[in-house]
């Protein structure tokens, strides 16, 4: 069966909600990124015309568009906004698969008897979400999910591109071959080297050269040449990880210091869990130092928690297992290895896990009612 | 025991003529006027038999490559002894066997009997060669196998003069079967991984496991054992509990005796040495619920098969099985929206107001399954204590489960 796969993507999502929220900043370039230091994490595209993307360090950004409009990142708020999208696109089919958050798969299969043809759906749906939000979106139909999603790139911004089954082959005929997904820059040189420009040009070797070139890669990459992608749209799945992490303003080296980062980072993490009604087994840390070297040390853990302290706790000891000697640059902490609803009730509680479980519940409620700064941690009274 | 060492100063052997190794270990030049010699030759079966018995106790994934291996002994009473030990159990078993030269020597377990097991004579001979490798030989296959000296063998105690009391295997064997389910595979801070054995305020004997999420014990009549010294009480790992049990399975009957920190258990040709945990087991007396206001009584006959039919509706993530208990009748309920739902309906002899409750499915099956009862008692106080599960014709038998939160 020809299936018809849509892919949903906001243009400039976080930059583009600050601009609804902050009407003045409409039509001015808008950089939504970490505090003095760390990256972009999104620009509008009045921004994108100083040659500001994504993932580019702030000071550069900076110094591309003085001029620009520098917002830290409210990511509480681009929630809120991403999940009133995913309410109005799950409107129209059940399989919806969010694959972060401000983007989508949409198997709509079999449903023009109910909505009318894909150009009208796609239509109907820009159209909700701009009325419900005040964002655009660009949208790209095709027959499976790799080419709806190099579809919705095409037209961006609030572009619409519909690649039907026939025209399959002449679009890859003429897609260059670093836009199909997986590509990086290692794998683009290679295929440069072979003359390799188009999709359609990776025909020209065997199935078998590609996989010694590429490994288990190079089929996909055959594949995809071919325009073939069988991944199914996947609904509705579940969290794997609740994570956390910070660039510093400067280069921490005190041990002290870097206690407090993470406990702020485990306190984000398990106030997530919390809200979300998960428990994680496996605490993972990650410190990338001030050469940009990166290190992550996991555990797990004999029961799931979603306890601020014992995650803190596991990051601390992994902490101290890689015997910093160097500064560092950023921290992270994550869960995963997740599970939520029912929990298994223990015989021995522990007097102090039950109370920072209390502890835990307190300062949610107080946090959700009077906001984060209304309570704090003693050993964070001094951190900003 | 002691192992006595075999040291000789042999003479270049001549093998007999009937054994076809005679070529072979001619071939080897002996110069060593002291060598460590043994030759033996055994039926297969009693070998096979033996080792068999000691491969559980042989570490396969240790740090200490020694503990895959065990000691083979041959003494000059015609016996071979085979022992193994994994620093926590050590395992003991003799057989007859012809002795041409009594030896010590360690070599890998597992290799040891994967060779005899496949060798279709009635006899092997079991040489140790000069360059250290003990050679196995029945008919024209020829195996050399690495060895280890025996002097580097871990110390093994097992302790043959100590008093032993004759026990009830039976009795023995039901009491770890119906707590040994509740062991956890690792430690924690709630809960040790070990079975918990202490005399009880009416001189019985209990035994009792705990996961921290469940526990049960069951008693049984002081007299056979109480001459043992158990103080306020010893915890047998897990891995003995279940060596015991496997032990237990071919024997009618069983001694068992205390010394130091070691429980022994002595059967006809075997001797299990267990290192006992010197662990605290958590105060679990204090948890169980004394005032248990509600209870029923269902068919253990339909209450099993009923909970093996809703099992197949819980999986990893959904594990849970809900009591759903009104006036006359006891609904469960499994499965989730990812799996599908289960539902079924049992008659009970409870008047009283409803109670919802829901439970892993494992625990309640474990428990139910442990029962020798044609009925099944379920007690409570509310869904933040643990239900209690007894049986009316077992009496010795009590089981507590905490509830899961859903």
């Amino acid at each position: 069966m020809i299936r018809r796969i849509m892919h949903v993507d906001m243009d400039a999502f976080y930059a583009s909600v600050e601009q609804v929220d902050h009407p003045e900043m409409q039509g001015q370039p808008v950089i939504v990124g970490g505090s003095t230091r760390g990256v972009v994490s999104a620009a509008s595209y009045e921004a994108r015309k100083f040659g500001i993307h994504s993932a580019m360090p702030i000071f550069q950004a900076r110094r591309l568009c003085p001029h620009g409009i520098f917002v830290p990142v409210n990511m509480r708020r681009y929630r809120q906004v991403s999940c009133q999208v995913m309410r109005i696109i799950e409107g129209i089919s059940p399989l919806v698969e969010q694959i972060s958050i401000d983007e989508a798969y949409v198997d709509i299969t079999g449903t023009e008897s109910l909505h009318g043809s894909s150009r009208e759906l796609a239509a109907r749906l820009k159209e909700r979400i701009r009325a419900a939000t005040g964002l655009t979106c660009s949208i790209g139909i095709a027959p499976n999910k790799f080419l709806a999603k190099i579809a919705s790139d095409l037209r961006k911004p609030d572009g619409l591109f519909i690649l039907d089954e026939t025209g399959v082959q002449r679009f890859l005929q003429h897609l260059p071959v670093d836009q199909i997904p997986g590509i990086g820059r290692r794998t683009s040189e290679i295929l440069k080297g072979l003359g390799v420009a188009t999709a359609s040009d990776v025909l020209r070797f065997p199935l078998s050269f590609w996989v010694r070139r590429l490994g288990k890669y190079g089929a996909r990459l055959h594949e995809k040449a071919q325009g073939l992608d069988f991944s199914p749209v996947i609904p509705d799945s579940a969290p794997k990880s609740c994570s956390a992490e910070d660039t510093f303003p400067k280069d921490i080296s005190d041990p002290a210091e870097l206690r407090k980062r993470l406990l702020l980072q485990a306190e984000s993490v398990g106030r997530e869990l919390r809200r979300d009604g998960f428990f994680g087994r496996t605490v993972t840390l990650k410190v990338k130092f001030a050469d940009f070297s990166v290190i992550t040390r996991s555990r797990t853990l004999h029961e799931p928690t979603h306890c601020t302290r014992t995650i803190f706790e596991v990051a601390v000891q992994l902490l101290d297992e890689v015997q910093v000697s160097r500064k560092v640059r950023l921290t992270g902490v994550a869960v995963s290895n997740l599970c939520s609803g029912v929990q298994q009730m223990k015989l021995f509680k522990e007097s102090a896990v039950a109370k920072q479980e209390r502890l835990d519940r307190a300062m949610d409620v107080i946090e959700s009612r009077f906001g984060r700064e209304a309570v704090k941690r003693g050993i964070l009274w001094d951190l900003d | 025991m002691i192992l006595k060492i075999y040291k000789r100063n042999n003479q270049v052997d001549q093998h007999p003529n009937d054994l076809k190794s005679v070529a072979w270990s001619q071939q080897i030049e002996l110069t060593d006027q002291e060598r460590i010699m043994m030759k033996i030759s055994v039926q297969t079966p009693s070998l096979v038999s033996a080792l068999q018995k000691v491969q559980n106790i042989t570490e396969k994934k240790s740090n200490m490559p020694i503990l895959a291996n065990l000691l083979l002994k041959a003494t000059d009473q015609q016996v071979v002894e085979i022992s193994a030990t994994d620093l926590e159990l050590s395992f003991w078993t003799q057989f007859t066997a012809q002795i041409q030269e009594p030896g010590s020597i360690s070599v890998a377990a597992r290799k040891l009997l994967e060779i005899t097991r496949e060798l279709p004579q009635e006899q092997i001979l079991l040489e140790l060669l000069p360059n250290q490798r003990l050679m196995v030989l029945a008919g024209r296959s020829r195996f050399e196998l690495a060895t280890i000296p025996w002097e580097d063998y871990p110390h093994m105690n097992f302790y043959q003069e100590i008093e032993y009391l004759k026990c009830d295997a039976k009795v023995l064997k039901s009491a770890l079967d119906k707590t040994s389910y509740g062991i956890p595979a690792e430690e924690d801070p709630f809960s040790v991984a070990g079975l918990l054995w202490h005399p009880t305020e009416s001189e019985r004997l209990r035994f009792v496991s705990s996961d921290g999420h469940r526990l049960s014990y069951v008693e049984i009549p002081g007299e056979q054992f109480n001459k043992l010294q158990l103080g306020k009480g010893v915890i047998i790992p897990r891995k003995g509990v279940h060596e015991i049990l496997r032990i237990l399975e071919k024997e009618k009957e069983a001694s068992l005796g205390i010394f130091e920190n070691c429980l022994m258990l002595k059967t006809e040709d075997s001797l299990l040495s267990i290192q006992l945990l010197e662990a605290e087991f958590p105060e679990y007396q204090m948890i169980i619920p004394e005032e248990r206001p509600f209870a029923f009584q269902v068919n253990w006959e339909n209450l099993h098969s009923a909970l093996k039919r809703m099992a197949v509706l819980t999986d990893q993530k959904w594990r849970h099985v809900r009591f759903i208990i009104r006036e006359g009748s006891l609904e469960l309920e499994a499965g989730s929206q990812d799996i599908g739902v289960a539902n079924d309906l049992l008659d009970i002899d409870y008047q009283g107001g409803d109670f919802t409750v829901a439970f892993n499915i494992r625990y309640v099956l474990d428990t139910v399954q442990a029962m020798e009862s044609s009925q099944v008692r379920f007690e409570w106080v509310d869904q933040f204590h643990g239900g209690v599960f007894l049986a009316p014709d077992d009496p010795a038998y009590f089981s507590l489960i905490m509830p899961m939160v859903v």
